[in-house]
């Protein structure tokens, strides 16, 4: 050693000894068991993870990292959107220019709002993936149910978070996608100004209440600005703290696979842990074996975002004008599914009943699946039913949303995605579309419903029995309205069907 | 194995991670402007010959126009706009030039008033894509320099009098003979079968029909060839049943059809614009409306309402004729006036001009003829009108 070397780890003692370091720092470095205990329990932020976790829970290809990158993305968006604020105020008069001025003079400027842009579409998709695997694993089994819920509330509040940073450049295509959006809100039945059975006026309705106006203008934005920069960020970080810390008192879900021979004689693992109860105990630090990786993953997001945001620029179009409405005027795009639904039904069914469903069709999911069989591996054979039906949800979400986002151009026609648009193409005609007489509508909705909700009951018997008798009803429901959107679609387009019922005295039509 | 795939991608993610930062930290500190302003302060330097001023530190300059809700950023590439040294200089270095008007640069202090307002462009941009366009998203791309005299009208209602203005004059004085305002209202004037002039310009550009297009998808093109060739950039579109245009083609030289699309900026930029507010100690009021003339006789006064009205745009000088009606009867031609006094008594004329009259279709099952005889009523009085009626009697020659 030489005598630099001797003096530099002389001085590197005396400061790890220091009582200044020493009233910081608890512990050492040295790899041992007991530190990398402490490494968890000593450390605020990182003991909202366990100590030790299953190898199995490490493996990527058992969580894809899909929440964890979620968390991550929050607080990269939260970072940078802190960063944002400092130079965006939220007005009608100064929004829009102070886009341009972050675009043209603000030091990174454009890389802040592009990572953030950009950041918050993929933590959008992430938070969607992350749903449907842990639905695949059947995570959200006992005891796990209510994490579930607080899981689909974080989903929803993930939507709206980037539904309302959508507004805030104030251009154009901030303004009408929220129109869109927002205009679907003045279709809920009752409480909207234009939905059925409508009991309020324009100046008193749901959409009044979002926009604190009847058009999105400055109320709105303000309102917008703060739901996207206090209150639902606020309302993310009670509901993720409480999310983080069920997945650690509930026990993180994954469980040890049999080996390769077990798993082709057709053991099930749940009866394989049965015989091998001592599997279930095998565990791993969690520091480093857990954290590194979360790390190194965070690090590749962080590089191909910043990637991303070197190339790309994020959007910002001509200054809004309530006055020119583009054609076509698209919703964010993780709404255009639902966008797409006005085409086959009202605003009210579409923008408000369907989505309201979906969310507590999610939220209902682990109350109704009593099969005790899949948590943490993914099992086809024996949850049939249930994979089916989700994974049929899922993809007519995402199916909706490839057609109305890619194939859908002025004036909402239907386009090739490699079609160029027209807007010179004459519209297509609407003029063969009738509507059924609401008799015979009225027993063919009817009939539908008996169909789909009472067959099944008397095909399937030890079906309907393992679900119960109230869950049988409740499952069965969710189930014809799932099927419903297709039978609308088939009616329209291959019957030039408009509506199965029509009461326009009370603007309802179904 | 496992390990190493997580080490390498560490490896990999945090050098390109650091490299793309250095990237942008490279990009933040050499911006465009940045070498553009190094090269105006040398070349300052040596056309002063003050050394000192070569090594000026590079900002971001800007006019800030609160008042007009405008920030130019132009003057950042432009630093010597009113440098009187630099009048030899090559683009971006160069002064102003004082366009051969007296005391122009004087009159027009670029700190008070900016770039922007006269000739367009995005002053915010910082590049000089972005700033000059066109780009898309940008309405108002940089003007090219022949038709930034369209934008003197913003502040000055006395335009047509300005020296300087005179290729602008008489793009005007065409119009008035030519009789546009028979079929383009304009302020309130003259007559809707096209469209109205003054939001011409305001147009965004996705409501023009770029497809027969040849240059730049901004309206200035659009205007530009559609003057000299109207039915080829607006031609019939039978899939939704619209027939070409009817405007009429004037076989114009580059020059007018460039001097027109001023003139139609022109037009609109005189219109209050809430984006680009102006205040009112740039404006420059309208001279006062020339008094009527005396005329010798009726028919003289029948002349010049014929001219003013527009009557002359459809109807040809003179009441000759000759603009093209698609499928109306009559030979598919606006009807020519010079015998009309033989055809009809002088109530029964009196009364097609203040009512208006609908052509008859050569072809029954043909589509409408686009032009018609619309009702003057509202706009000439009954003075007037009789004075046209003696101006049209006195058209027919004297066999």
């Amino acid at each position: 050693m030489s005598k630099l070397q001797v003096k530099m780890t002389d001085i590197a003692r005396a400061i790890r000894t220091s009582p200044i370091w020493r009233s910081i720092f608890r512990h050492g470095y040295q790899d041992t068991p007991r530190n990398r205990a402490l490494m968890i329990l000593s450390n605020v932020f990182l003991h909202i993870l366990p100590v030790k976790v299953r190898p199995s829970a490490i493996r990527y290809r058992y969580t894809w990292r899909l929440g964890e990158m979620s968390f991550f993305l929050f607080w990269l968006l939260t970072l940078t959107g802190v960063l944002l604020m400092f130079y965006y105020r939220p007005t009608v008069e100064n929004a829009y220019w102070d886009m341009k001025d972050l675009r043209f003079v603000v030091a990174f400027g454009p890389f802040l709002r592009n990572i953030h842009r950009w950041s918050a579409h993929v933590m959008v998709l992430l938070v969607m993936f992350h749903m449907a695997s842990v639905f695949y694993r059947s995570a959200y089994k006992p005891p796990r149910e209510y994490n579930w819920v607080v899981g689909v509330i974080l989903l929803l509040i993930t939507f709206l978070l980037s539904f309302t940073g959508y507004l805030l450049p104030w251009d154009q295509l901030a303004i009408w996608a929220v129109t869109v959006g927002t205009n679907m809100a003045a279709a809920t039945p009752f409480l909207g100004s234009e939905g059925p059975f409508s009991i309020v006026t324009p100046e008193n309705d749901m959409r009044f209440l979002l926009l604190g106006s009847k058009l999105v203008g400055q109320s709105g934005l303000l309102r917008f600005y703060v739901l996207h920069c206090v209150l639902l960020p606020l309302a993310f970080v009670v509901l993720v703290s409480v999310h983080l810390w069920r997945v650690r008192k509930d026990d993180f879900s994954a469980i040890p696979v049999p080996p390769e021979e077990e798993r082709k004689k057709g053991v099930l693992p749940e009866t394989w842990l049965k015989q091998n109860p001592a599997e279930l105990d095998k565990k791993v630090f969690t520091w480093p074996n857990l954290v590194s990786r979360q790390f190194v993953s965070a690090l590749v997001a962080t590089a191909i975002l910043t990637a991303w945001s070197l190339i790309g620029h994020a959007p910002l179009e001509e200054l809004a004008n309530p006055n020119m409405t583009p054609n076509p005027s698209k919703a964010p795009w993780y709404f255009v599914g639902l966008q797409e639904l006005l085409v086959y039904f009202d605003p009210w069914m579409a923008g408000v009943v369907l989505p309201t469903l979906i969310l507590v069709g999610l939220i209902a999911i682990p109350y109704l699946d009593k099969n005790p069989l899949g948590i943490g591996y993914y099992n086809f054979k024996n949850r049939k039913f249930a994979v089916t039906m989700f994974t049929y949800g899922l993809v007519l979400w995402f199916g909706l949303i490839f057609v109305g986002y890619y194939m859908r151009g002025p004036g909402w026609e239907l386009y090739m995605p490699w079609e160029k648009w027209d807007l010179h193409r004459p519209p297509s005609s609407t003029a063969g579309l009738h509507n059924m007489p609401n008799g015979l509508g009225t027993v063919f909705l009817l009939g539908y419903g008996a169909a789909v909700m009472l067959l099944p009951k008397k095909l399937f018997k030890k079906f309907s029995e393992g679900l119960g008798p109230v869950g049988y009803w409740v499952v069965m429901f969710f189930v014809m309205t799932m099927l419903f959107v297709p039978v609308k679609i088939l009616l329209r387009n291959a019957f030039a069907i408009k509506y199965i019922i029509s009461i326009p005295a009370f603007n309802f039509n179904i | 194995m496992k390990r190493s795939i997580w080490n390498l991608l560490f490896l990999i993610s945090s050098f390109s991670l650091g490299a793309m930062l250095g990237v942008a930290m490279v990009q933040e500190l050499f911006p465009e402007w940045a070498g553009v302003q190094t090269a105006y302060y040398r070349r300052l330097a040596q056309a002063t010959g003050d050394r000192s001023k070569a090594g000026t530190p590079v900002k971001v300059l800007q006019i800030q126009l609160p008042d007009m809700k405008q920030v130019d950023r132009c003057v950042t590439c432009h630093v010597g706009i009113s440098n009187p040294k630099m009048a030899d200089q090559p683009q971006p270095f160069k002064t102003h030039p004082d366009l051969g008007i007296p005391n122009f640069l004087a009159k027009h202090s670029f700190d008070e008033m900016g770039c922007t307002v006269c000739h367009h462009g995005q002053g915010r941009a910082t590049t000089k894509a972005a700033a000059h366009g066109p780009v898309h998203h940008w309405e108002e791309p940089l003007l090219p320099k022949d038709l930034t005299i369209g934008t003197c009208s913003t502040c000055h209602g006395n335009v047509m009098k300005l020296p300087g203005a005179e290729r602008l004059a008489k793009a005007q004085q065409m119009f008035e003979e030519k009789g546009c305002i028979g079929c383009h209202q304009l302020n309130g004037q003259g007559m809707l079968i096209g469209p109205e002039l003054s939001e011409t310009a305001r147009k965004t550009t996705d409501q023009f029909d770029f497809r027969y297009v040849q240059g730049h998808h901004t309206w200035v093109d659009w205007i530009d060839e559609h003057f000299k060739d109207p039915q080829k950039i607006t031609p019939a579109d039978p899939v939704i049943g619209i027939p070409e245009s009817s405007m009429p083609n004037y076989d114009m030289t580059d020059e007018e059809s460039r001097m027109l699309t001023a003139l139609v900026l022109s037009f609109g930029s005189a219109v209050e614009s809430e984006h680009r507010p102006i205040p009112a100690r740039f404006k420059v009021p309208a001279p006062p409306k020339e008094p009527e003339p005396v005329y010798a006789s009726s028919i003289e006064r029948g002349r010049a309402v014929y001219q003013k009205a527009g009557c002359v745009g459809c109807h040809g000088f003179e009441g000759r004729g000759g603009v093209r009606n698609n499928n109306m009867d009559l030979g598919e031609e606006v009807p020519p006036l010079t015998y009309v006094s033989k055809g009809f008594t002088r109530e029964e004329l009196k009364e097609t001009i203040r009512e208006g009259k609908y052509p008859a279709r050569a072809d029954r099952s043909g589509p409408t003829p686009p032009l018609w005889m619309p009702s003057w009523k509202q706009k000439l009085t009954d003075e007037e009108i009789d004075a046209v009626v003696d101006y049209l009697t006195s058209l027919e020659p004297a066999s």
